[in-house]
């Protein structure tokens, strides 16, 4: 009886906890192509945390990137910007833009030319240690104006 | 009498008609142009350029003179930014596909990141977008000349965590777009965040409102 009310309260305590790799949906994710010679490019994406708990996105990576960071574009009195930031706060039932000018994840020190058409691979951390592993197509810089 | 009538008659309606022809060309004059309307600013007097002398992606040093003659776009960035200043070239390349062959201004972008951007990195970077767009970069002294004068600042922000910090680091930088006239004095600059067809249409309106409306 007693291991029963256990796994009783265990499951229901797992149903209770969400996960961010389980609630977060990730729409409209972009590369952007790289000029000739371009070393650095920034991945955008719509973030829609459809639980019901914050989360963080905390870090990304991917195999085309030596070092890929969190960013935050701004426009600070017609200085423009670009900071690292250590997280980026998700609010349940919120979407969260990562846009030109604005959050992206920033990948640097890239290993090959990306151009219109290819594919990468970019895995999300998020800070409760779960993952979403991405495969993001590649766009012109001209095809990214949408904001 | 009824001569001294119509007379009078066709005085007062050439009258109304001349006052009417004044303001209606006023109306229209201010409809086309109005700078306040314009989220430009254009200056009352165009500013004249400090003599400079910058290493090119065409190979060879420019200076004031070959600016001129052309109206000339003008934005600061560096070329290992990928965020802000790819959108900044594409939003140009997308205006120039807005403005009539004839009236197409020139593209200038200066890097304020000489130690990176060298004048064959410019060339081939800005080649990518237009292969008539112009970058320039040369010592910080000499790139002080524009951005003292033009009022744009930047400031290297050394990044965390990362290898060869030396040549992985970002620069702030004001996000202006400088429209210099033909005489290669500035004219006219936008603010940061910039739209396409809005500056090929308020570029348009001031290049017509403008004294060389002939030279482009």
């Amino acid at each position: 009886m007693r291991i029963i009310l256990l796994s009783i309260m265990l499951l229901m305590s797992a149903a209770h906890a969400e996960t961010a790799a389980d609630v977060i949906k990730i729409k409209n994710a972009y590369v952007r192509a790289t000029p000739p010679g371009q070393s650095v490019t920034a991945a955008f994406m719509q973030l829609n945390n459809q639980g019901k708990q914050q989360h963080k996105l905390v870090d990304a990576d991917s195999d085309v990137a030596a070092m890929v960071q969190l960013h935050k574009s701004a426009n600070e009195n017609g200085v423009m910007t670009m900071r690292h930031v250590s997280s980026i706060k998700l609010m349940p039932g919120k979407s969260r833009a990562l846009k030109p000018g604005g959050y992206h994840i920033m990948m640097m020190s890239l290993k090959q030319a990306l151009a219109p058409g290819d594919t990468v691979p970019v895995t999300l951390h998020f800070a409760d240690n779960t993952e979403i592993k991405l495969t993001i197509p590649v766009q012109a810089i001209n095809g990214s104006q949408q904001s | 009498m009824s001569k001294l009538r119509s007379t009078l008659g066709i005085f007062l309606i050439a009258m109304v008609a001349m006052t009417g022809g004044f303001f209606l060309r006023q109306y229209i004059a201010n409809k086309q142009f109005n700078p306040e309307q314009l989220q430009a600013t254009v200056f009352p007097n165009a500013r004249p350029l400090p003599e400079f002398r910058l290493d090119s992606s065409l190979g060879k040093t420019l200076s004031n003179k070959d600016i001129k003659g052309q109206w000339t776009f003008m934005f600061f960035g560096y070329t290992y930014c990928p965020d802000i200043c790819p959108t900044a070239m594409s939003t140009f390349q997308q205006m120039l596909s807005y403005i009539p062959q004839d009236k197409k201004p020139r593209v200038v972008f200066v890097s304020v990141d000489p130690k990176r951007d060298t004048p064959e990195r410019l060339r081939e970077y800005l080649a990518y977008f237009n292969k008539d767009f112009i970058g320039l970069t040369g010592s910080k002294q000499e790139l002080s000349k524009l951005t003292d004068k033009l009022g744009i600042v930047y400031l290297k922000v050394p990044m965390k965590d990362v290898p060869d910090p030396d040549k992985n680091y970002l620069i702030d930088h004001t996000g202006a777009v400088i429209l210099l006239d033909p005489n290669g004095d500035e004219y006219a600059l936008w603010g940061s965040s910039h739209n396409a067809a809005t500056l090929a249409d308020e570029y348009q309106k001031i290049v017509a409102h403008s004294t060389f409306k002939g030279a482009v």
